[in-house]
């Protein structure tokens, strides 16, 4: 698999497809009032994409799913409210200092922590970094406390785009959506130019793909990891501040989408921060759509069901569980099969023949 | 009415009793992953269906109320057909969840796992006439509040019904070891570790891989859910924010401790992990925090804290074992058989 | 006089990896009781054709009988249960547990691992696994691990660990044996017990088809020789014919 290339395939066609044949079906139920959902999906899709980005990053080069990664975003986005609420400046200020204080524990983990495990298969890894991410949750709350909290910021009204009626409004705010949609995708380009177009993403891109023969044709693969740690470090810390500023400052931020993290990488292929990239968007879709869906579903005329908005993340990780099922590589990795296949279920067809002989 | 037991006697089994309903926790993952490799992210998942199980089997109703949203029950079963049932059904959603998801490597298993515990831990939250919603279930009797006042008459001591709940819980781990150590020492559990070391070369050896692996999980959850009855009677209420994934994280710190793929090797581990958790907080109150000064300071911040840093600590002792003890303080018990054919 | 049924056939079978035809139409037959080489040069497909046989690997099309029964995408677990076995070319021994149990772990239709006839059954059990015990410390005996029995597998040398794959393979006391290299890296005086032994369990009636580089073993010990070039057979026969056949000598030395 060659993690780094993306092909335009037919199974993001197809989930793209589906999406939008949804996006019609509730349509047809909300009317234009479809697109508020639509709009927040891409919203929170583009915080999902830089989350998922991140973590890929770090399972293509270090080869392991870093559950410490949810964390790493709370602490961007605590470091970025120490920034902006107790010392007062500005919150670009804060972005940039979460940034540098996330990307900082990054590298310190994987010099004390992920460096010695090398090697030694993805489950130990794994494993410490679910201590990695016990330190980092606790000690955000020991300091800060689990009071709710926010930016200090001047929210700017919302915009109405459309008015469909006295009370349903399609809206867009300059700060929570317009900003995070565009601060991804241009972190996006921006990552995108360093992979394709420098050294160092070049080099992040052979360690990706055969980290001996990196190393064998002269590549520092230590260093390459390292700024992996780093990009990975920035990628969370903002994305967890852009989700702080969409939503509030929580302890528990990080971790409560990191689900929907895994989501997003799995869905576009783990190991493939492109596939992130994309699987990131649809998960974030699948999720609005799936509250608007579910919004509808509990309504006392037809399921009444309580709190029917409350089981919208089921229906991303459903989404996530199918995809590994049928597809682990991802759906970047277009029709699998091959070296992978090593077992094949027999089928009950099979199980019902009689005996062929010859 | 109070005790006649002394409250030192009462801590030590409000410390024994939850170190043994862990440790009945720690001996199914110890199936599961240190037997099998199966890096079963879901245990809160299966705990809770056991606990939920239990509750609304045997508790009474409630009746949903303004602030109460009522939950399913008036079964009114006694705790042995709740626990049979918990046990049962989890069983049974060990072997549903696991068989599409059996193929998976150990850390995309551990996420698929991981995602059932969310999916049922939302689904317990927000069923709110079934499962009492995010205020769970509450009143949940024990066997001993019916049984002991007919055997020691009315006034009977409450500290007693603690004490007979330790016995329970006592007995029950008991009950498993031996089991487990049969099973994890026959031929069978032969199979399952060579499974955990290499399921290519077991099933080329001619076994069934995936049927072991189910077995496993089926097992392994059964008793999660019996777990999850014992939790549900000794804490008397099950709400949903009990079973998060942090739980399944201690199992593991648990497992791992005490030795995977030892049995004894894990019972200590929970048992030495819980009274890590356990005595934390009695030390935090130790150090005064109305005394002036730092001292005070760093009293109050304990006290206020110590849930935090004890997790903090439970994380770098996870860090540290997994880098320079990964098989854990107990090493797995090499099996040996005397020979048949002479020396 | 009437052929004898070739205990092994495959069919045209084709297997893929990514764009690259390990197998590529392949079709062969082996006899019942011989000693059956398989030989060609590097990247012909000789480990493929082995898993895919096994089991392991599902071929993408053809078809392959095992005596007489068709086997291809049965599982390697079935293909045990069937009487066939093979070895790996690097040992996978299970490093965790012991070279006793190592052998244990093969034998076949152990009642100890079913769990239902464990805990109802647990005499009958105790008598299967009393018998299976037995034949282990034999055949360990005759390997001469016997002494190793309770070391850890992981600790065993390379010539070690090859002699254990030969080993768990008797244990399962199958009908046909795939050995895959199954000399190489062992001592001579061990592998000339070895090679005794196959001609031995050969004159018992069991199949081996064997993978080899050594050409002495092959030349010397084969009773038919079955040559791989690119995914498919090139060629076949007695060992003296296939030595001389100008294409398998233009197989290697075009390499």
């Amino acid at each position: 698999m060659r993690p780094f290339h993306l092909r335009v395939n037919r199974d993001f066609a197809y989930a793209f497809l589906i999406v939008a044949i949804v996006t019609l079906a509730l349509g047809g139920i909300y009317g234009l009032g479809i697109l508020n959902y639509l709009k927040t999906g891409f919203v929170v899709g583009s915080i999902f994409v830089l989350g998922a980005t991140g973590l890929s990053l770090v399972f293509s080069v270090r080869k392991f799913a870093n559950f410490a990664h949810g964390d790493m975003m709370t602490f961007g986005a605590y470091m970025a409210f120490l920034a902006n609420v107790s010392w007062r400046m500005n919150l670009l200020w804060g972005f940039a200092f979460g940034a540098v204080m996330t990307a900082v524990i990054g590298v310190v983990m994987e010099l004390l922590v992920y460096r010695k495990l090398a090697g030694r298969g993805p489950v130990q890894a794994l494993v410490a970094s679910i201590g990695v991410t016990l330190i980092l949750q606790n000690g955000v709350k020991a300091y800060f406390g689990t009071q709710i909290r926010n930016y200090n910021i001047v929210l700017p009204q919302d915009v109405v785009l459309l008015q469909l009626s006295p009370v349903q409004l399609i809206t867009i705010n300059l700060l929570r959506d317009v900003v995070p949609l565009v601060a991804s995708i241009a972190i996006i380009v921006a990552l995108h130019l360093l992979l394709t177009r420098t050294t160092l993403g070049k080099a992040m891109r052979a360690t990706a793909d055969n980290v001996d023969l990196a190393r064998a044709s002269g590549i520092n693969t230590r260093n390459v990891i390292i700024w992996t740690w780093v990009i990975s470090g920035i990628l969370a810390s903002v994305a967890g501040t852009l989700l702080a500023l969409v939503t509030d400052v929580r302890t528990t931020l990080g971790f409560d989408v990191l689900l929907f993290l895994f989501a997003a990488a799995i869905i576009g292929g783990i190991g493939s921060p492109y596939g992130a990239m994309v699987g990131g968007f649809l998960v974030g879709l699948a999720e609005q759509l799936g509250v608007a869906f579910l919004s509808w579903l509990g309504r006392k005329d037809v399921l009444n069901l309580d709190q029917a908005t409350a089981y919208s993340p089921v229906i991303a990780f459903a989404i996530m569980i199918v995809v590994l099922i049928f597809r682990p590589e991802g759906l970047a990795a277009g029709r699998g099969g091959g070296i992978g296949q090593v077992r094949r279920r027999l089928s009950l067809a099979k199980l019902l023949h009689k005996e062929e002989s010859e | 009415m109070t005790s006649a037991l002394s409250p030192g006697v009462i801590d030590i089994m409000n410390f024994l009793i939850p170190a043994l309903y862990f440790a009945l926790l720690a001996l199914a993952l110890n199936l599961e992953w240190g037997h099998t490799g199966l890096f079963n992210a879901g245990i809160a998942g299966f705990w809770a269906v056991g606990a939920y199980t239990a509750a609304i089997l045997i508790t009474p109703l409630s009746p949903a109320s303004l602030s109460y949203p009522g939950h399913i029950g008036g079964f009114n079963q006694s705790f042995v057909i709740g626990a049979l049932v918990a046990t049962v059904l989890t069983g049974l959603l060990g072997l549903l969840l696991t068989l599409p998801i059996l193929r998976l490597r150990a850390d995309y298993f551990a996420i698929a796992t991981l995602a059932f515990a969310e999916i049922i831990r939302i689904v317990f939250n927000s069923a709110e006439s079934v499962t009492g919603g995010s205020l769970g279930i509450f009143s949940i009797p024990r066997p001993f509040d019916t049984l002991l006042p007919t055997i020691a008459g009315a006034n009977v001591d409450p500290g007693y019904s603690d004490l007979s709940l330790l016995v329970l819980a006592g007995v029950l781990v008991v009950l498993s070891l031996i089991a487990w150590d049969y099973l994890t020492g026959s031929s069978w559990g032969r199979v399952l570790r060579g499974i955990r070391d290499d399921d290519v070369a077991t099933l080329a050896a001619g076994k069934r891989v995936a049927s072991f692996q189910l077995q496993a999980m089926i097992l392994g959850s059964a008793l999660m859910g019996l777990s999850g009855a014992v939790f549900a009677i000794y804490q008397r209420v099950v709400v949903p924010d009990q079973f998060e994934p942090l739980s399944t994280f201690t199992i593991y710190v648990m497992v791992i401790l005490g030795g995977s793929a030892n049995n004894r090797g894990v019972i200590v581990g929970a048992f030495v992990f819980y009274f890590l958790d356990w005595i934390s907080v009695r030390l935090a109150g130790l150090i005064p925090s109305n005394a002036g000064g730092v001292l005070g300071g760093i009293g109050s911040n304990l006290v206020a804290n110590i849930a935090y840093y004890r997790l903090m600590v439970i994380g770098l002792i996870l860090i540290l074992l997994i880098i320079y003890r990964p098989q854990g303080i107990f090493r797995e018990k090499k099996h040996t058989y005397p020979p048949v054919t002479g020396p | 006089m009437t052929e004898p049924k070739p205990i092994l056939r495959l069919k045209d079978v084709v297997k893929s990896f990514g764009g690259i035809h390990a197998l590529d139409g392949c079709s062969l037959e082996v006899q019942p009781g011989t000693i059956t080489g398989l030989i060609g040069p590097n990247g012909a497909g000789k480990s493929t054709l082995f898993n895919t046989i096994m089991g392991l690997y599902a071929p993408d099309s053809g078809r392959i009988f095992f005596e007489g029964l068709r086997v291809d995408g049965r599982p390697a677990w079935d293909l045990v249960r069937r009487g066939l076995v093979k070895t790996f070319q690097i040992p996978r021994e299970l490093r965790e547990l012991t070279v006793l149990e190592n052998l244990l772990l093969w034998s076949r239709g152990n009642p100890g691992e079913d769990l239902w006839r464990l805990v109802l059954q647990p005499r009958q059990v105790k008598a299967a696994e009393h018998d299976i015990q037995r034949r282990a410390e034999d055949i360990l005996r005759f390997v001469g691990l016997f002494e190793l029995r309770d070391e850890y597998a992981k600790n065993l040398s390379g010539g070690q660990k090859k002699i254990l794959e030969l080993a768990r393979a008797l244990m399962a006391d199958p009908t046909m044996i795939l050995l895959d290299e199954p000399v190489a890296g062992v001592n001579p005086t061990l592998t000339t017990k070895i090679l005794s032994l196959i001609a031995d369990l050969r004159s018992r009636g069991k199949t081996f088809f064997l993978v080899e580089h050594d050409m002495d073993v092959v030349m010397g010990r084969c009773d038919w020789i079955i040559v791989m070039h690119q995914g498919r057979k090139l060629a076949e026969g007695r060992p003296k014919e296939v030595k001389a056949d100008p294409r398998v000598v233009e197989a290697y030395l075009g390499d």
